[in-house]
């Protein structure tokens, strides 16, 4: 569950249809310590368009970047300014 | 043309020479175009071997490489050694057949679904739905590997797809390439800023990663290194970027770095951070790292700024040509002495006395064979402590020919990327360091030397333990030993001999000068096992999530015990 501490980002971007690209998505925002907490999306022509809405107690800004990296997602920008947090203390193993 | 055909003319036009790989019912179209291709095909014995060969290859040459696998097991089989090539950005383009596209979903016989399964340790993935993308796919596949920050990507081909003929008119290619960077305006002007803190500090150091060797640019690097006079640290895959034996090269840092770079560290006050991503084997404790510095962040990633530590001034784009900006005279020669100093002190020397008939120390075989090897030699190693003794005791030319998996660590990979290696680099004297455990997770490839004839020599430091897993339960669980005895080890001459690979065996210092002699002096592949000292351990270490400048030195284990105590205190 997601504590209402932390900041929420919304996202609008653009998500190619090919196989496995909304995976993709997902499994970066998982894997990089974020939360969906709403997702909206519709398929037009081979992309969907889609609103993200996540949170997270690490920086947006990381997320932000790393979603920039999948090739299938073709725009993405971030509705409110996400901001510049200083890098968590992230635990070692 | 079909299918098959056509990833045969693509990667023959991007000058694929020689791949790696492991035949399979769904892949079988492509191993049958095979036949009739220029390419060299390198049959390992095992698929997870054929991707960390094809690293080995990409690592040793800066070339892509290439590997091949069936679907269901042999795909599942690739994945460590993908996941290998994800972690350390090595360009990487993955082929492997699925089953016909109209029994995808119906858990036919061999369906796995790979593309799911590896979504986490690629760059990307296609799954080719329709051979007539296969010309598209494979162009932008080849591109999005080599380009920007390198990458293994996985294609997966129905068989169907592989037999099914192209259309005449292929669509025309559109290419996607990664940019090389980012936008240098929205930040200002920071090439002149980064100039300016380089300028004013007293006390600057490098601290430089594999992104140097990624970039092809580690001529710029020293030219940028010897132009201003910056002592230098490296992370473990950033071995060999000041080049041998240069006198500002600190050593490597963090976890089993020496103690002269963690303290230069510890005391700068602007760090460079030149393709590295502070990843925690060398930060130990992000917050404790470099604490009293200004941070220059240089990568071609900008997912990986801000990730661990903020920078200052980050500079993102062409790394060469960032370093030939930054170049300039500097007054530090008070802190460079300090840091030479330090040095002399506290960096990694051996003081081994080879005539003397003791048992053998890891460290002090891997100083006697950074003596004996020639300057172009190429090392590759397993995981454990031997590594670390690579990494720490071998004074390496360039990064290109220190093999090491950094960021997954996998055991096994010595062997395979050896073989990679040398296929890539036939007239180079490839060495392969491995530690008994790791030796045995890929030997089977022992067919795979043998079989192409490649003169590697193989070491095996032989502690019958799993060194490094004892250590940490010697050093952090109190002496609770799980599991990590392998003292029923087999006999590992006789091993080789039965790939008809000579091999030899040693236990005395004395003897180490003269093996590593008669085994370089070989003309084909031969195996040295070594037995060396069993509970030595690799020093200095920092325990993990600690700061690194609470390094623990080797000492007595009482003195350990009270060392950190001291510090839960
Ligand atoms: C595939 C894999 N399994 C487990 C580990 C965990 N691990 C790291 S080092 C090590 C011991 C390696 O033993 P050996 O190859 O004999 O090297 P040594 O440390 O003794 O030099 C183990 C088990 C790993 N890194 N990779
Ligand atoms: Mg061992």
């Amino acid at each position: 569950m997601t504590s209402p501490r932390h900041p929420q980002t919304i996202f609008e971007c653009q998500i190619s249809s090919q196989p496995g690209a909304l995976e993709r998505v997902m499994r970066v925002v998982r894997v990089r310590g974020f939360q969906v907490e709403d997702l909206r999306l519709q398929r037009l022509a081979d992309v969907y368009e889609a609103q993200l809405i996540v949170s997270g107690s690490r920086p947006p800004e990381t997320l932000l970047r790393q979603l920039q990296k999948l090739l299938d997602v073709k725009t993405l920008k971030a509705l409110n300014q996400p901001t510049q947090a200083a890098p968590p203390e992230l635990a070692c193993a | 043309m079909n299918g098959a055909q056509c990833i045969i003319e693509k990667l023959t036009k991007h000058s694929v020479d020689t791949i790696f790989g492991y035949p399979g019912g769904c892949i079988m179209p492509l191993y049958d175009a095979l036949l009739d291709a220029d390419v060299k095909h390198v049959l390992c014995r095992h698929e997870q071997a054929a991707a960390l060969a094809a690293d080995g290859y990409a690592r040793a040459s800066g070339r892509l490489g290439v590997c091949l696998a069936t679907s269901g097991p042999g795909a599942t089989n690739l994945i460590t050694g993908v996941a290998n090539a994800f972690m350390d950005s090595i360009p990487m383009l993955v082929i492997t057949g699925q089953v016909p596209r109209a029994l995808i979903g119906t858990d036919a016989f061999q369906e796995s679904d790979i593309l799911g399964m590896t979504l986490g340790v690629v760059k990307h993935s296609y799954l080719v739905e329709d051979a007539n993308d296969l010309p598209r796919i494979m162009d932008e596949a080849v591109a999005l590997a080599m380009s920007g920050r390198p990458g293994p990507v996985w294609l997966d081909i129905p068989k169907d797809v592989l037999l099914e003929e192209l259309d005449s008119t292929p669509a025309p290619a559109s290419l996607a390439t990664e940019s090389s960077g980012g936008d240098l305006t929205d930040w200002d002007n920071p090439l002149g800023q980064a100039r300016k803190m380089i300028k004013a500090a007293k006390r600057p150091l490098i601290y430089s990663g594999g992104g140097v060797m990624l970039a092809k640019a580690v001529t710029s690097y020293r030219h940028f290194a010897d132009a201003t006079g910056i002592p230098q640290v490296v992370t473990l895959k950033g071995v060999g970027n000041p080049g041998k034996r240069h006198p500002l090269n600190l050593g490597m840092l963090g976890m089993h770095g020496s103690r002269a770079a963690n303290e230069a560290v510890e005391q700068c006050d602007l760090l460079i951070v030149i393709g590295a991503r502070f990843d925690d084997r060398a930060t130990g404790k992000p917050s404790a790292f470099a604490p009293n510095a200004r941070i220059i962040h240089i990568d071609c990633d900008h997912s990986e700024i801000g990730k661990i530590k903020r920078a200052d001034c980050v500079l993102l784009g062409d790394m060469r040509e960032i370093l030939r900006g930054l170049r300039q005279p500097l007054e530090i020669a008070e802190w460079r002495e300090q840091c030479m100093a330090s040095k002399s002190r506290n960096g990694f020397a051996s003081t081994s006395n080879e005539d003397d008939p003791a048992p053998i120390q890891g460290p002090d075989f891997i100083a006697t064979m950074d003596k004996v090897t020639p300057p172009e030699a190429i090392i590759s190693c397993d995981v454990g402590q031997h590594q670390m003794w690579v990494a720490q005791y071998f004074d390496f030319n360039h990064p290109r020919q220190h093999l090491s998996s950094g960021g997954l660590g996998t055991m096994g990979y010595g062997l395979p990327a050896a073989m990679g290696a040398q296929f890539a680099k036939p007239g180079a004297p490839v060495i392969n360091v491995s530690g008994d455990g790791s030796f045995m997770m890929n030997m089977q490839e022992l067919a795979t030397i043998q079989r192409y004839g490649l003169p590697i020599k193989l070491i095996i430091l032989d502690n019958q333990r799993l060194g490094m897993v004892r250590q940490q339960q010697e050093l952090f669980y109190a002496g609770r030993y799980s599991e990590v005895d392998l003292s029923d080890n087999p006999d590992f001459s006789a091993i080789a001999k039965a790939f008809g690979i000579p091999a030899m065996t040693i236990s005395k210092r004395c003897q180490m000068r003269r093996s590593i002699e008669t085994l370089l002096a070989y003309p084909g592949p031969m195996l040295l096992h070594v037995h060396i000292e069993e509970e030595t351990n690799v020093w200095p270490i920092v325990k993990p999530g600690e700061a690194n400048a609470n390094m623990l030195e080797n000492a007595p284990a009482t003195t350990i015990a009270n060392q950190q105590k001291g510090r839960a205190a």
